[in-house]
């Protein structure tokens, strides 16, 4: 592993009287790739929204490049956002559902690269809806009128106009098809692929984990009880909680019987 | 957003009624202050079409002759005809909307003790009241959004503070507390400062009711995952507010203006009433309406009344219109969920 490029430092925060965090140290280091896994409710959507910079933990710390990134202020802020991308949760939400496609690419980029004119950024929005496999006719359209696979590629879309070192997925998956998930999962090996990239993926999902990730992260009411390599994971989980979930999803996928073959008419890589 | 197509009549007639209200002033067929003081408390003039011969004619007015026995009792003389025409030019030069040719007079709702004609004076009225109702509701909104989104975006103690001091605000009776703070403050007033009064007053007292709305309707959008991903963009309030949260406000702006206008306008009628808002000779519906407030006059001179018509069919028609924008300006619904 290279050096850390944004590291967690003991990690608490509580929402009202329950505790989402209690002592998470966490960093990754440039082109990494990293999951987190756990069940709903175990503090992995707050744990991405405090290395975004999004919300304040009560203590403990996010450096990015040796700087707290909380007290990020002006042009210091901006530096970081745009290294440090979150893709939210719930793709239908997290788009202003007034907004054509195209505005919703471009806002980032409004907001974060006033060296590019307003045409420039047009160029690249429509690159960046061209790159995640989205078809010319989305810049036109409302995100209600998008699909849930869709939504979730004009997501990734705008994250990646700004070409951040490092991108946080909470949930990318959720309430895809498995054909689309896998469609999904695909696209961001492929962006891994094309430049110096890291990824942090929050899913339910081992098989998702195990199909993009490097080192994998298992979480439990707030805390992180298992950090390891993916291979380590698999061969021999430490943690009681980490065998229990690995063995659930053993024999998921031993009950699972296999029919034909779906041809799901997208990319297949 | 398919409403759209029905949210425009709606508006469009309200905004005409008031549009002609403020227009037909300038057309009144006579000054609001001018006097004719041989006519005084006369009954509106009957437009006839038949001369005494049993002749038809184009409309016409016979010439009004003061009874020498009682003031306020008058007779006709239709030896005399002035035929009546539409949207002449008067002497000053104004387009006016009817008039009896000179020298007959036509006092289409007669007119009151000075000799003053109601309908012209009906039409001013008309505009002052609009006009207190309009530029209460416009102050009155502005202090709502700055209150709204402070306490809506900021939340904490500014939140806490605006929030309890806009609900101490909606559990006073606000008609005697404005009463009250009116009479505290000098009668005695040019007309235009008591305009003032008037306005400022019920914009303070009336903020509190959009306000609560507006936070809420803020606080709902601060929380969406769309403003939140615009923070990860590095947005701040002030883009936050303009780009994603004014938008969604707009329509519930709307509805409420138009449940405000005429609501202020009411308020304004029961100040002037009272004798608390812009003082005569300046008419409002109000004032106007005071003197009707009197047993005889109310019997005798019943033309008196008609502002309290068109005070009554304005109510109507905006409590109508708010009624439906308020059905059609609903937020639309987050994005459909996949089937």
């Amino acid at each position: 592993m290279s050096e850390a490029l944004l590291v967690a430092r003991e990690l608490a925060k509580r929402h009202r009287a329950a505790c989402a965090l209690g002592g998470v140290s966490l960093s990754i280091g440039a082109e990494e790739s990293l999951a987190i896994v756990g069940e709903s409710g175990c503090g992995k959507s707050t744990l991405l929204r405090c290395l975004a910079g999004l919300e304040r933990p009560d203590t403990g710390s996010v450096v990015f490049e040796g700087v707290v990134v909380w007290r990020l202020r002006g042009e210091q802020r901006k530096r970081f956002c745009r290294g440090v991308q979150l893709v939210l949760q719930d793709a239908a939400r997290a788009l202003n559902p007034w907004w054509n496609g195209l505005a919703l690419v471009r806002e980032p980029m409004d907001l974060l690269r006033s060296d590019l004119s307003r045409q420039e950024r047009d160029v690249v929005a429509r690159r960046w809806l061209e790159r995640v496999g989205l078809p010319a006719s989305v810049t036109e359209r409302l995100p209600g009128e998008l699909s849930g696979g869709q939504r979730q590629r004009l997501l990734l879309a705008r994250a990646m106009t700004l070409e951040p070192a490092v991108l946080l997925l909470d949930e990318p998956l959720a309430g895809l098809d498995p054909p689309i998930q896998r469609d999904i999962l695909d696209l961001l090996q492929e962006l891994r692929r094309d430049r110096p990239l890291a990824t942090v993926l929050v899913t339910h999902s081992l098989g998702a984990a195990a199909h993009c990730a490097e080192r994998i992260a298992v979480m439990r009411s707030g805390v992180i009880v298992e950090l390891q390599s993916m291979d380590s994971f698999f061969s021999g989980p430490q943690h009681l909680y980490s065998q229990e979930i690995l063995a659930g999803w053993q024999a998921r996928q031993a009950n699972f019987v296999p029919g034909p073959p779906i041809k799901s008419g997208g990319p297949t890589h | 957003m398919r409403e759209c197509a029905w949210r425009l009549p709606a508006a469009v007639t309200l905004l005409s009624w008031y549009m002609l209200l403020a227009g037909l002033a300038w057309m009144a067929p006579y000054s609001w202050r001018e006097q004719h003081r041989d006519f005084p408390a006369a009954p509106p003039t009957r437009i006839r079409m038949v001369d005494p011969a049993g002749e038809w004619r184009m409309p016409f007015v016979c010439k009004m002759v003061p009874s020498s026995d009682s003031v306020g009792s008058y007779g006709e003389d239709c030896r005399v005809r002035y035929p009546v025409s539409l949207l002449q030019p008067a002497g000053d030069g104004r387009m006016v909307l009817f008039r009896a040719e000179s020298p007959g007079l036509l006092f289409l709702f007669g007119t009151d003790d000075l000799g003053r004609d109601v309908f012209s004076r009906s039409l001013a009225g008309g505009t002052v009241t609009f006009a207190t109702g309009l530029l209460a509701t416009m102050v009155a909104l502005l202090l709502a959004i700055l209150g709204g989104c402070l306490a809506g975006l900021l939340g904490g103690w500014p939140d806490l503070m605006i929030s309890r001091g806009a609900e101490l605000l909606m559990a006073l009776p606000v008609l005697y507390v404005l009463l009250a703070l009116r009479a505290a403050l000098p009668i005695q007033t040019p007309p235009a400062v008591a305009f003032a009064l008037a306005v400022g007053l019920i914009s303070i007292l009336g903020w509190a009711r959009p306000a609560r709305l507006l936070r809420g309707v803020v606080m709902s959008t601060r929380n969406e995952g769309y403003v939140m991903a615009a923070r990860g963009f590095g947005a701040g309030p002030i883009y936050l507010l303009r780009k994603h949260i004014f938008p969604r406000l707009r329509g519930v702006l709307g509805a409420q203006a138009a449940i405000l206008i005429p609501e202020f306008m009411l308020v304004e009628v029961a100040l002037s009433f009272l004798g608390l808002g812009v003082a005569e000779p300046v008419p409002s519906w109000g004032t106007m309406l005071s003197s009707v407030q009197y047993d005889l006059v109310a019997d005798r001179r019943w033309w008196l009344g008609f502002p309290a018509v068109l005070l009554t069919l304005s109510i109507l028609l905006s409590g109508q219109v708010a009624r439906t924008l308020e059905l059609q300006l609903q937020p639309v619904a987050v994005a459909p969920e996949e089937s």
